[in-house]
């Protein structure tokens, strides 16, 4: 395994107990420091099993799976796995743990057998990475999907991870709370966080260093932002929707008004075009 | 043929110190054979507005009025009106129990007291419009696919026939693939005659979709027209309470920039417009 | 039309009083003594006390007394059930007669004894859970078993089982009554026929129910796992309890006063 990576995938496959199918199939992948990969695909294309091998919530049924250097396939790393590499999932209600927001943060850390001490600093921390310092007092199900998508943030990480693995995790918020969770990522990132993220809104990707494309449980495209918006045509067969924005910069980039690397957001659009 | 909401406010938790005013004097007309988006944010009143629709809650001032008869009528009438008005929950593969597509099906017209002949030929119906195989009918709710599902509380809600089909955010969660596929259905029942009230957040959707949008912001309505018209409307001042899609935001920042481009989601036309600009 | 509302059920009040400020264990400690007092008072006029005794406890607590007597809401059928069997049940000397029902002095002692009784078990208890958080409460509990974990008693368990419970109450609140609503709108009757009818018209809401709890839980126990949840071993705590001089005083305090006037009681 090289020395950057986080999180390494070799020849992976997996099937659910009782499926024929195999949900993942021959993945080769690997996701080093300070990256941040999109994940995308149709529903059904592997993507949350994907997420759950790299912190050995599921162990592959071939291959081998390292993540921060460890087998996944051995209990005894499991620990140190998921707190290195924490996950966000899709519907914020089900991983809030307890009634008021600090207990909830604290529950990772508590876990770790961390000091009393040393918790209540990480919650103040995380809290205010996720700007949700007022709110430290508040019980959880007065929260709305956004706060409470925050929160869940705060709690993964808590455990001071190297990597967060955001499986769907803005798919139930509104477009403010979205473009929220989406601010707190670009800062992660800034600070140096590895991301993993799954989704399949291409708005939400644009700050992405990597994109992987998954159909069927398989890899089936790979490369930088500025190349993926090269494959447009091949979008509906990934189960992929083309944004009108993207649309757009196609067409600009074909009459040559854009260069070919200007990638579709408005900040972007905007640079090349009112300099 | 038509729902009518005329002055509409509704008033949670009335008289305790968790009163809100959810909705102050909103009025809609929504026509059978006709797309009607409510676009709003969260907290905008919008799903508050849906359940009024087909009397779920009743107005704390002002009326509803489905093809003539006020929601506040009468028991016998308030059950016809929920019958006339079909509602699909956000997420509605929530509501799912029976052991069986056939009984999930049969569960409405049951209530309504169809005849047991006429549910198993509304039921063969509505299962074809929503795309769904007969071979299905057996088969437990819970077995089937996550589009599949939606689908299915589709269906068993056009199975009693209403006139107009409310629902909430009905692609929330879906791929690009069964979006599409949903949206295009969706379309043809109202071709063919369903009045569709479509409640989202997701103004690219409504702007596409929607023969007319209401706007709502904090209870009230801010703006009602054809999506044509909000557009124009955009060119004069901004809509409170809209969440601009990306390519909108874009065109409105161009304009600050001195472009004259037009709002449209046309991105052919948009790309001509820019060059035009540009080459000048 | 009334649907749930959760904000009525009687739920922690924060607040920084002497009362919040108390160990969890001495608040359990002191609920459990009161509650034996409770029980061991006979003359129903000296059920004042109690009043008296819960009002200023209600000052020192800083949540409004109106709150406090809220929460005895839910079982007030239930007193007036307990008293309403005790006064046309108890033999004794007969005070007024309508045909085959009769009041005697005893049932009248025996049900404001008994419905007293309940009203303040509950007002009490109530006001365990309004001052203390659900985490303190089932941390409380916790450390007030672990000496039985040795016979096998899953102290942890029980506690985190708790907390949870706590936590999702609101939330399957909310479920139950947007499902209520969905149903509902499929034309389903829940207001009208026999207790029978009525019943079977509440499958379609308990069935999705259900499958939505299970659904969670399974959820849950994977969001516990990701974040290194592997039971009570090892684990710590942020705000670890401790027995402070001021539990002391508060549960001698506590002792004294019952005692005292269990023994008032007595005496007559």
């Amino acid at each position: 395994m090289e020395p950057e990576a986080v999180c390494a995938l070799r020849d992976v496959s997996f099937t659910y107990p009782g499926a024929t199918a195999p949900a993942i199939q021959n993945v080769d992948l690997t996701i080093r420091r300070g990256e941040w990969v999109a994940l995308i695909g149709s529903n059904g294309s592997g993507k949350s099993t994907l997420a759950k091998l790299l912190n050995a919530l599921l162990i592959p049924t071939r291959g081998d799976c390292f993540s921060c250097g460890l087998r996944t396939d051995r209990e005894e790393n499991h620990w140190a796995i998921r707190s290195r590499v924490s996950m966000v999932f899709q519907n914020p209600d089900n991983q809030i743990v307890a009634s008021v927001v600090e207990e909830d943060v604290a529950f990772g850390p508590e876990n770790l057998g961390y000091s009393p001490g040393s918790i209540r600093e990480i919650v103040r921390d995380c809290l205010s990475q996720v700007g949700l310092e007022e709110k430290r007092r508040a019980p959880t199900y007065a929260l709305s999907g956004g706060q409470k998508q925050r929160l869940a943030i705060a709690g993964a990480l808590a455990m001071k991870p190297e990597c967060l693995v955001l499986d769907e995790a803005t798919v139930m918020l509104d477009p403010q709370g979205r473009e929220d969770v989406l601010e707190i990522l670009r800062k992660l990132h800034g600070r140096g966080m590895t991301l993993v993220q799954i989704t399949h809104r291409l708005e939400e990707i644009l700050d992405a260093t990597r994109v992987v494309v998954l159909k069927q449980g398989a890899i089936e495209w790979e490369g930088d932002l500025p190349e993926f918006f090269e494959q447009v045509p091949h979008f509906p067969e990934w189960g992929l929707e083309v944004p009108p924005l993207v649309r757009l910069t196609g067409l600009l980039k074909k009459r040559e008004i854009l260069p070919a690397s200007c990638l579709p957001s408005v900040k972007e659009l905007l640079e090349n075009l009112c300099p | 043929m038509s729902i009518r909401v005329d002055s509409l406010c509704h008033v949670y938790h009335s008289g305790t110190p968790l009163e809100t005013q959810a909705l102050s004097g909103v009025d809609l007309l929504v026509e059978r054979g006709e797309w009607v988006a409510v676009v709003g944010q969260t907290g905008s009143g919008k799903s508050t507005l849906a359940q009024h629709l087909n009397a779920l809650l009743l107005p704390s001032s002002g009326w509803v009025k489905v093809d003539n008869i006020p929601t506040t009528a009468g028991a016998a009438e308030l059950r016809e009106i929920r019958r006339k008005v079909g509602l699909v929950f956000q997420y509605p593969e929530h509501q799912l129990f029976a052991e069986s597509v056939r009984e999930e099906m049969a569960f409405g017209p049951r209530n309504w007291k169809f005849p047991e002949e006429e549910i198993e030929r509304s039921t063969w119906k509505a299962l074809d419009l929503l795309g769904l195989s007969q071979d299905l009918l057996d088969r437990s709710p819970l077995q089937l696919s996550g589009g599949q599902k939606r689908r299915l509380c589709i269906a068993s809600v056009l199975v009693s026939k209403p006139d107009y089909l409310v629902l909430d955010e009905p692609t929330a969660g879906l791929d690009a693939n069964r979006r599409n596929e949903l949206l295009r259905i969706l379309k043809k029942l109202v071709e063919e005659g369903l009045g569709v009230v479509h409640v989202t957040h997701d103004l690219e959707l409504a702007l596409t979709m929607a023969d007319r949008i209401l706007v709502l912001e904090k209870g009230k309505a801010v703006f009602c027209g054809t999506p044509e018209s909000l557009l124009d409307e955009l060119l004069e001042r901004p809509v409170r309470g809209l969440c601009l899609p990306p390519l909108l935001e874009f065109v409105s920042r161009l304009r600050s920039y001195g472009y004259s481009v037009p709002y449209t989601l046309d991105s052919e036309l948009l790309a001509d417009c820019l060059e035009r600009e540009i080459r000048s | 039309m009334k649907f749930l509302n959760h904000l009525t059920l009687g739920q922690y009040v924060p607040a920084d009083s002497p009362v919040h400020r108390l160990d969890p264990r001495c608040k359990i400690l002191s609920v459990v003594v009161l509650l034996a007092g409770i029980f061991l008072m006979v003359h129903p006029v000296a059920f004042l006390a109690w009043g008296g005794l819960l009002l200023v406890l209600a000052r020192f607590s800083r949540v409004p007394f109106r709150v406090v007597l809220q929460g005895a809401r839910p079982v007030v059928m239930l007193v007036i059930f307990t008293a309403g069997i005790h006064l046309f049940l108890t033999k004794g000397v007969v005070l007024w007669e309508w045909g085959p029902v009769s009041v005697t002095r005893e049932g009248v002692t025996m049900a404001l004894r008994m419905g007293l009784r309940l009203f303040f078990l509950v007002l009490f208890a109530g006001f365990l859970t309004l001052t203390t958080s659900p985490m303190e409460l089932s941390d409380g509990l916790e450390s007030l078993f672990r000496p039985f974990q040795r016979f096998g008693f899953p102290a942890h368990e029980m506690a985190m089982m708790m907390t949870i419970s706590l936590r999702f109450i609101p939330t399957l609140f909310d479920e139950t009554d947007r499902i209520l609503r969905a149903q509902l709108a499929r034309g389903a009757d829940l207001e009208h026929g026999g207790l029978f009818r009525r019943l079977k018209a509440f499958i379609p809401v308990l069935v999705p129910l259900f499958v939505i709890v299970f659904q969670r839980a399974e959820d849950l126990a994977l969001a516990m796992e990701a974040r290194c949840y592997q039971g009570g071993s090892g684990r710590t705590r942020m705000n670890p309890l401790e027995w402070k001089k001021s539990d002391t005083f508060a549960i001698a305090g506590v002792i004294g006063i019952v005692a005292f006037f269990v023994l008032l009681d007595l005496k007559g």
